[in-house]
């Protein structure tokens, strides 16, 4: 059961095509420059894991010394009736070996545990490693095109939609416990929904009213319950119970705590009922934070009663323990490299060459597994006349909604060199907007591209009365009036985005148009964006599939995309943009994956042919992991469905024994 | 008497100084676009994948619950009132912890680490500068200058960006971005070993801080050698046949180190700097990379209150070298008395 990678099929597609529907001034996308050694192979649905009895279960030899001891309860009591079983096939090395020691770097701190009140732990997959959530969506970058029919199955094991679609009922796994044995069941699920969701004096991650509209929850035993809505909705609502939004927390010990059940307590004392010193806490997930010392380490334990096995029935996870140093985001790179932590993103193209190699000597430490092409930048141009501060800005927002004025921007633009600007090698490749390469979802033949071509851009310019009417070397708007100048805000925390800048700062005024580059931190950036303070914007923005950043990339709600948001409640809409809102809808409603693939498609072809945004390249992100570290499965991207931490899934990695770390608590287990 | 009055002088006149600090820090801080909440937003935004607009009614919530809505003069006063009447300096909006809390675990880190290498940085820089002067136009002169010139000429960071890519990529170091091994860690009570594990951690801010420091004590403790030496009541000493080494100890030293002395509360203010810009380049937790995620975190009263700690330190470090310049020279107290 598997088929062609992503890259493999653009490759056959595009050499295959021959005619375009429409956009005959357009190119293909050429076929992408291959990423020497990349190969992987997608899976069915099915082919992940599973939920079933096998015939008998094993645990790392320490807990089955405490069973022998008396003080944990056996195995078989532990583990739900149905575990969640890890399919040997899909694991790239096989059956691991219990012990060691799994390290991770971050850069954020623990606000305090509990996630149910909006609290985050510090980012970096700590979070994720606690906080178990109905469904998945990490491990999904790894299935098959026309088995992306949803998120994968978690705590809820199974889930069906009545006729009409506005009943969605959910069955969890059955038998399931807390790490300190407590029973999960619905009144964890009631307690997340009515006491956190629902309750608006709580800062939960789902907000009240935000899953659909009337969306009511009914408890119908304890291991089955029910979402009823005011009108029909589909599968892909069911996305929204993954991480972050869907991850319920334990009733027992912060029921007592809030001010529904307490008259004594507060909403703010609720908020820090599990503070972050203040360890270890129940967790569903595979390791229990044990330990947090300020600034310094957070070190879990593995969850004794944790509820997902192998094929051969050994309770994972492999590791038994797993280590967060709280240092700095640049430092989690730095000792991933020097071998002193076992995992980092690398985002960031200019380091990829330096980066393969070193992994490449024999006592490196680290391997560098890139991913297919799933970082994009962009440049998007203001089409909405908020936060613009005079007629100039009016004006050139008007001539932005010109097709013809993002063609030729487009055709001005030598990717290649920008590509090159960025980071040599065969990283880079030309992206002309919509999903990206590495995508499930990628269909060439509906992608269309402006290539560079500075006849046809200057053609396009000129058509639109663009001349230089003052002779200074920049078009002139087509009255004659003021310099066409555009402003375009950038992360200037981003070096492979200020490069990209500043190569289509000297393209574009080749072709007569000045850009003023701004450069603002982080911070400002995002502000300035959503407020619309800007006429143009150079900016990474994945796009891997229709229901993740889909804000960023379609008009699919009032502030949705930042460069074209709705003024005083309406909406001014170019004329492809309601067709696009449309496909968005049809993906999202249908659950016929035939149906959801041609939706992706639509969404490619508008928003490439209409240049919705002017792509200048994508290119893959890396994974820095430790060459101990087994299972870390080719291919797995940075981000595509959730962040890697999640893709990878990190309960099935492993270390051959005589590889493993001494653990800093052998033996131990969270005692609460 | 007179040594006491110059002291609760110099006291009272560093009162204002500091008010005049507090309202410069957290107007610096204020000054930055954007506040605590729009970084929140900024950072969950790119981990959730939430949009703003999802986010908006959570994040107008939380700037009135931490007081981010009312005007900055109201912000200013509330924040001041909580230093001087509880020693509050107020809430860490990331750590969810108070203010204190927070810089209280990596004060002292720092200011321990600055007076190592300012003590040890001063002593070597003495040393090499009386050897230089004492072997002038030498070659242990030459060295000693040249040693000096490059950890005067070298910034701090590009030495620290040198070593981290030694260690990280050359050597597999495993001692970087913390003061200790997970082992040690969870260690709570003194061992040689623990101590020889920090040593492992933080060399790299001890070398390129004393390298740094003594360059500049070297330097002037040698031209004050230099000078002293060629002064009249050594030559007079030298005509009443002491020894070489009691010219240069007894009489030359002394008094070519008041400028050395004198300039100890400046180099303490270096010393600081230094350490915590060496620390933010190599991800040690000290003070430096705290404020440098305060900063772009908008966490903006950790960021004052370290403005306000450092500045406050630096104000008693010069206060003390002044009263130790006067202890050790009465012209000092004199001086200062007879202007008014």
């Amino acid at each position: 059961m598997t088929a062609l990678t992503p890259m493999k099929s653009v490759l056959v597609a595009t050499v295959c095509s021959v005619a375009l529907t429409g956009g005959a001034q357009a190119d293909l996308l050429p076929p992408e420059k291959d990423l020497s050694g990349l190969e992987y192979e997608t899976i069915g649905r099915g082919d992940l894991y599973d939920y079933r009895a096998l015939d008998g279960y094993s645990e790392a030899p320490f807990l089955a010394d405490m069973v022998a001891g008396g003080t944990l309860p056996p195995l078989a009591d532990r583990l739900p009736e149905e575990p969640l079983v890890f399919k040997t096939g899909a694991m790239s090395d096989g059956i691991g070996e219990y012990g060691g020691v799994f390290r991770h770097v971050i850069g954020g701190r623990p606000e305090g545990w509990n996630w149910l009140a909006g609290q985050h732990q510090g980012w970096g997959g700590i979070n994720m490693a606690i906080q178990e959530c109905l469904v998945r969506q990490g491990p999904r970058w790894q299935i098959k095109a026309e088995d992306q029919t949803g998120p994968l199955p978690n705590l809820a094991k199974s889930w069906s939609w009545n006729d009409d679609n506005t009943q969605l009922t959910m069955t969890l796994i059955k038998g399931a416990k807390w790490s300190d044995g407590d029973a999960f069941d619905t009144e964890d699920i009631r307690f997340w929904w009515e006491d956190n969701v629902e309750d608006k004096n709580v800062a939960a991650r789902l907000k009240a009213g935000s899953l659909a509209p009337g969306a009511k929850l009914e408890i119908l035993d304890e291991a089955s319950f029910r979402f009823t809505f005011d009108e029909p909705q589909s599968e892909s609502l069911v996305e929204r119970l993954a991480y972050i939004e869907g991850c319920p927390g334990p009733s027992h010990v912060l029921k007592p705590l809030h001010p529904k059940y307490n008259s004594e307590a507060t909403y703010e004392g609720y908020t820090q009922a599990m503070p972050a010193d203040n360890l270890p806490i129940p967790v569903m997930g595979a390791w229990v934070p044990v330990l947090h010392k300020a600034d310094e380490l957070v070190v879990m334990r593995r969850n004794p009663f944790y509820w997902k096995v192998d094929e051969t029935g050994q309770q994972l996870p492999y590791y038994n323990e797993m280590h967060f140093r709280l240092s700095t985001w640049d430092d989690r790179t730095t000792q991933a490299v020097a071998g002193t932590g076992d995992f980092s993103n690398m985002e960031n193209p200019a380091n990829y060459v330096a980066a393969l190699k070193e992994s490449q000597s024999d006592d490196a430490p680290v391997t560098v597994r890139f991913g297919q092409r799933t970082l994009a930048w962009r440049m998007s141009l203001n089409f909405s006349d908020i936060g613009a501060e005079d007629d100039v800005d009016l004006g050139l927002r008007d001539l932005f909604r010109e097709l013809d004025f993002r063609k030729a921007v487009s055709h001005a633009l030598d990717r290649d060199a920008i590509g090159q600007a960025v980071a040599r090698g065969p990283f880079a490749h030309p992206y002309s907007g919509g999903l990206v390469a590495g995508s499930s979802y990628f269909d060439s033949e509906s992608t269309f591209y402006f290539p560079y071509d500075m006849d046809k851009a200057n053609a396009l310019l000129d058509g639109l009365g663009l001349k230089d009417s003052d002779g200074n070397g920049i078009r002139n708007m087509a009255d004659g009036g003021a310099d066409i100048e555009i402003d375009v805000i950038f992360n200037s925390g981003r070096n492979e985005t200020r490069k990209q800048l500043d190569a289509i700062t000297s393209q574009l005024g080749e072709v007569g148009i000045r850009v003023i580059s701004r450069g603002l931190d982080k911070t400002n950036f995002e502000t300035a964006l959503h407020g619309g303070a800007f006429n143009a914007v150079l900016n990474r923005r994945n796009f891997p599939t229709p229901t993740r950043r889909s804000c960023y990339n379609m008009p699919i709600a009032g502030n949705c995309p930042a460069f074209h948001q709705e003024q005083d409640g309406k909406r001014d809409f170019l004329p492809f943009e309601e067709d696009l809102a449309e496909a968005y809808r049809t993906f999202v409603a249908t659950t016929d994956g035939a149906e959801k693939i041609q939706a992706t498609r639509d969404i490619q072809r508008l928003i490439t042919e209409n240049v919705y945004v002017i792509g200048t390249i994508q290119a893959p992100a890396a994974l820095l992991v430790n060459r101990r570290i087994r299972n870390a499965h080719p291919g797995t991207p940075v981000y595509m469905f959730q962040w890697a931490e999640d893709a990878i899934i990190r309960e099935r990695l492993w270390t051959p024994a005589e590889q493993q770390l001494d653990e800093l608590m052998p033996g131990k287990i969270a005692e609460y | 008497m007179a040594l006491l009055l110059y002291l609760l002088k110099r006291i009272l006149v560093s009162i204002p100084l500091l008010i005049g600090i507090s309202i410069v820090s957290f107007a610096l801080v204020i000054a930055v676009p954007g506040d605590f909440v729009d970084s929140w937003l900024s950072q969950t935004v790119a981990q959730t994948g939430l949009t703003h607009a999802e986010l908006q009614d959570q994040a107008d919530a939380m700037r009135i619950k931490l007081g981010l809505d009312k005007s900055l003069a109201h912000q200013y006063f509330i924040w001041l009132k909580g230093i001087v009447f509880s020693g509050d300096f107020g809430q860490s909006f990331v750590y969810s912890k108070p203010v204190t809390e927070v810089i209280g675990l990596r004060l002292p880190r720092t200011l321990g680490l600055a007076l190592v290498t300012l003590i040890v940085g001063q002593l070597i820089g003495v040393m090499l500068g009386i050897y230089a002067a004492t072997h002038q136009y030498k070659l242990g002169d030459t060295l000693a200058t040249l040693v000096a010139f490059f950890g005067i000429v070298i910034p701090k960071f590009v030495m620290s960006l040198v070593i981290l890519y030694l260690m990280a990529y050359v050597w597999n170091s495993s001692y970087i971005g913390s003061l200790y091994s997970p082992e040690f860690i969870l260690q709570e009570h003194f061992s040689f070993a623990k101590m020889w594990d920090f040593f492992l951690h933080v060399w790299p801010i001890l070398f390129i801080s004393i390298w740094a420091g003594q360059a500049y004590t070297t330097r002037m403790m040698r031209g004050n050698l230099l000078d002293v030496m060629n002064a009249q009541y050594i030559e007079t000493a030298r005509a009443k046949g002491l020894s070489r080494g009691k010219v240069l100890f007894r009489h030359a030293v002394p008094n070519a180190l008041h400028p050395v002395i004198m300039n100890m509360g400046g180099r303490f203010d270096y010393m600081v700097k230094g350490e915590i810009e060496i620390a933010i380049v190599m991800g040690i937790p000290t003070l430096g990379p705290l404020i440098l995620s305060s900063v772009t975190e908008r966490d903006m009263y950790v960021l004052s209150a370290i403005f306000l700690l450092i500045s406050g330190l630096l104000v008693v470090g010069n206060l003390l070298a002044d009263f130790a310049l006067a202890l050790l020279d009465p012209r000092v107290r004199r001086a200062e008395f007879s202007k008014g």
